[in-house]
């Protein structure tokens, strides 16, 4: 699905909540619209199962808390996500010989784009960007148990 | 109050003692506790949050992340050469990356503390002399060998797999009490059982009147000719927790433990330390993981999260670590996009997993960035990139032994392979950029020695020329260790805390 700018509610909350820490930060937005859709249309490329794309609210929540998250991470951390986002948008589509940006694909192209990428020399910026929607995503507590992951301690 | 938040102070801070200390990790707890055991008034700043160990454990952990490790874990360092880009993380709070340990406890192994004294000239680190410092630190932080019951069915198959190729498996020793098992203890421990520095030595010295000042970057050392009479910095209390007011602490003794990573920055910009070697001699320990699927159901989570070890290829550089990451982490790692990365998620239960290290010989260098933050390169030694494929190779093997049915390895985007298809593969011949690296013991960047020519900081981590000022922070361990380091460093800074000259308490 093809987003604009700013298109995506920011204030679905259908999965859990951050606690509120005194960590220093306070009102910094941590993606630009840009970069909110451009992490919505990587999310769902990633998250797409047999059953389809994911739902359209558990994907704003991802991205809702990926905001979060890059807001309270620090000005590097941002950067880093910014950088390895912005590889994925104009590089993967030139993996199999289309035009940028990446969220125009469509969902089938942008999976075959990303394979590529992830096992080309440039995977690292997949990998990264991957790596921190991953962990935001299977912390939800419906992936979590989708992927049979119940938190058990060994004792007790 | 003893524990202060900059955060939401107002205008300038100007605080008085008689021995500031920058950081409030590892090494900076043990001897801030010490010197306040002993009278001192003593402050400590930390540039990060203040999050109470009990509500860290109650976090999510992308959320530990997001507050307490630096750059929320996206730091790397730069690969120069055949050498993969490695992951580098580090504690950013009150803590340090005490608070973010596996709990793995390594005493400093006899052949490093024998190469110190033979090859470095820094006699008084016998293992005869260092003992007493061990023992002193292992019961404060309550060092307990894990019973194998606690062990995880993945760290068994491995152990079991390993004895097969001619492995041996000893059991980890950690610093916990009442450890449950639930294998998250990098991202705050939910039972209050591990005892990190923020649970076992920073309340100690707050009850003997020590004061923690949290949000309190520090950007210089202050001199009086050539000594150290206090730090200057910023309070992190502007917009996005940008540096704002000023910060000064006028004190006796200023004792530096910002680790690894930052101690060269707070050296180089007050004009201090011996520029021919701070900031490089960096170590990493530079660390593999490896995943394995069998048909039986693993639960990797359910176990103390670090419960074996095995060294017997340490003559060759390696050490293999017990390692478990949480869910979000393990689907990070599993290659594939959509439908594929789906049924790889899936096999989550069934993986196990198993870490390896090298010890390594050095090749980091942390330069001046821009910003508040260095940019560190690291050239991986021929001897260490040669070690690499073997590494990753014997883990894979251990768990065939053990049954496995495939493994995924730590090379980007690479599939899960069997047995043959390892077999087939030349790991030799993959660019050292294919693989994936992680670090979470930078070391070395101000080391300490016999000779101001080589070293920052002299055996008693005072540096060189200066008086009143001291090093005692991972950065000047002088070589790495072959073995996880938060018991060495505390080792060390025990002793040089114990071996600081008395000064008058105010
Ligand atoms: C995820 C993870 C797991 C680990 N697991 C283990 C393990 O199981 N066993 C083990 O032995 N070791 C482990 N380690 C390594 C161990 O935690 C570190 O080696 C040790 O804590 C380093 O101690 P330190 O005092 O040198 O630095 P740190 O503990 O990192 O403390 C430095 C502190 O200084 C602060 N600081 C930096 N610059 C400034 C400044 N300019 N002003 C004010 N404050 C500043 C930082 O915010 C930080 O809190 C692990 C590390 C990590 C990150
Ligand atoms: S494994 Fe033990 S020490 Fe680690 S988080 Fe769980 S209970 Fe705490």
């Amino acid at each position: 699905m093809v987003r604009n700018a700013g298109e995506i509610a920011k204030t679905a909350e259908v999965g859990p909540e951050a606690h509120d820490v005194d960590d220093g930060v306070r009102g910094r937005d941590g993606l630009t619209d840009g970069m909110r859709d451009a992490s919505y249309a990587l999310a769902e490329t990633l998250f797409t199962t047999a059953e389809g794309p994911p739902d359209e609210e558990r994907l704003t929540w991802l991205v809702n808390d990926l905001d979060h998250f890059l807001s309270h991470a620090g000005p590097r951390a941002r950067s880093v996500y910014r950088l390895c986002l912005f590889a994925v948008s104009s590089l993967a589509p030139a993996m199999i010989f289309k035009l940028p940006p990446f969220r125009r694909l469509s969902l089938e192209d942008r999976a075959h784009a990303l394979e590529r990428m992830e096992q080309s020399p440039v995977g690292m910026a997949v990998f990264g960007a991957k790596a921190i929607l991953c962990i935001l995503w299977f912390e939800h507590p419906a992936s979590a148990r989708e992927i049979g992951f119940d938190g058990k301690c060994r004792t007790r | 109050m003893s524990y202060h938040s900059a955060r939401d102070h107002v205008g300038d801070l100007v605080l008085d003692c008689d021995v500031v200390v920058v950081g409030s990790g590892a090494s900076g707890a043990v001897v801030a506790t010490e010197l306040a055991s002993a009278g001192l008034k003593v402050i400590i700043v930390e540039e990060g949050p203040n999050i109470p160990s009990a509500k860290l454990g109650q976090m999510r952990v992308s959320e530990s992340i997001r507050h307490v490790w630096r750059d929320g874990a996206f730091t790397i360092a730069i690969p120069l050469g055949d050498t993969p880009a490695i992951n580098v993380t580090m504690g950013r709070g009150v803590g340090g990356s005490s608070m973010l340990t596996g709990g793995v406890c390594f005493r400093i192994p006899d052949p490093v503390l024998d190469t110190w004294e033979r090859e470095l000239g820094l006699v008084e680190y016998t293992p005869k002399k260092m003992e007493e410092f061990h023992a002193h630190v292992e019961k404060a932080i309550h060092v307990e060998e894990v019973p194998k019951e606690m062990r995880s069915i993945g760290t068994n198959l491995f152990a079991e797999g390993a004895a097969k190729i001619g492995l041996t498996v000893e059991s980890m020793r950690r610093n916990t009490k009442g450890c449950n098992g639930c294998g998250r203890c990098n991202f705050g421990c939910p039972h209050g059982a591990k005892m990190s520095v923020d649970v076992s030595y920073l309340p100690r010295a707050v009850e003997k009147g020590a004061q923690i000042f949290s949000h309190c970057l520090v950007d210089k050392i202050v001199m009086d000719g050539t000594r150290a009479v206090g730090v200057r910095g910023r309070l992190l209390n502007k917009r996005g927790g940008a540096p704002g007011d000023r910060l000064t602490v006028h004190a006796r003794r200023v004792v530096i433990a910002a680790g690894a990573w930052h101690t060269p920055l707070v050296l180089e910009r007050s004009g201090l330390g011996n520029r021919e070697v701070l900031g490089k001699n960096l170590t990493l320990h530079p660390a593999f993981r490896m995943l394995a699927r069998f048909d039986q159901e693993v639960r990797g989570w359910e176990g103390a999260l670090q419960s074996a070890y095995s060294r017997t290829l340490e003559p060759e550089g390696i050490t293999y670590t017990g390692l478990f990451v949480p869910v979000g982490v393990l689907g990070a790692t599993m290659p594939g996009v959509g439908l594929e990365l789906a049924q790889n998620a899936k096999k989550i239960g069934h993986l196990a997993m198993f870490g390896g290290l090298i010890h390594d010989l050095g090749g980091g260098t942390v330069h001046r960035g821009l910003g508040r933050e260095p940019y560190v390169t690291y050239r991986m030694a021929a001897r260490d990139r040669a070690v690499m494929p073997k590494l990753i190779r014997t883990m894979a093997e251990a768990f065939f032994a053990a049954g496995a049915r495939e493994v995924f390895l730590p090379v980007l985007g690479m599939r899960g392979l069997d047995a043959d298809a390892l077999k087939q593969l030349r790991l030799e011949d993959l660019p050292g950029k294919r693989f994936e690296c992680a670090s979470q013991h930078p070391l070395g960047s101000a080391q300490m020695g016999s000779s101001p020519r080589r070293s920052v900081v002299d055996g008693d981590g005072r540096v060189w020329g200066t008086q009143g000022l001291y090093v005692v922070d991972g950065s000047v361990l002088p070589t790495s260790l072959g073995v996880n380091p938060q018991l060495s460093i505390m080792t060390v800074a025990t002793r040089l805390a114990w071996r600081m000259p008395p000064i008058s308490a105010s």
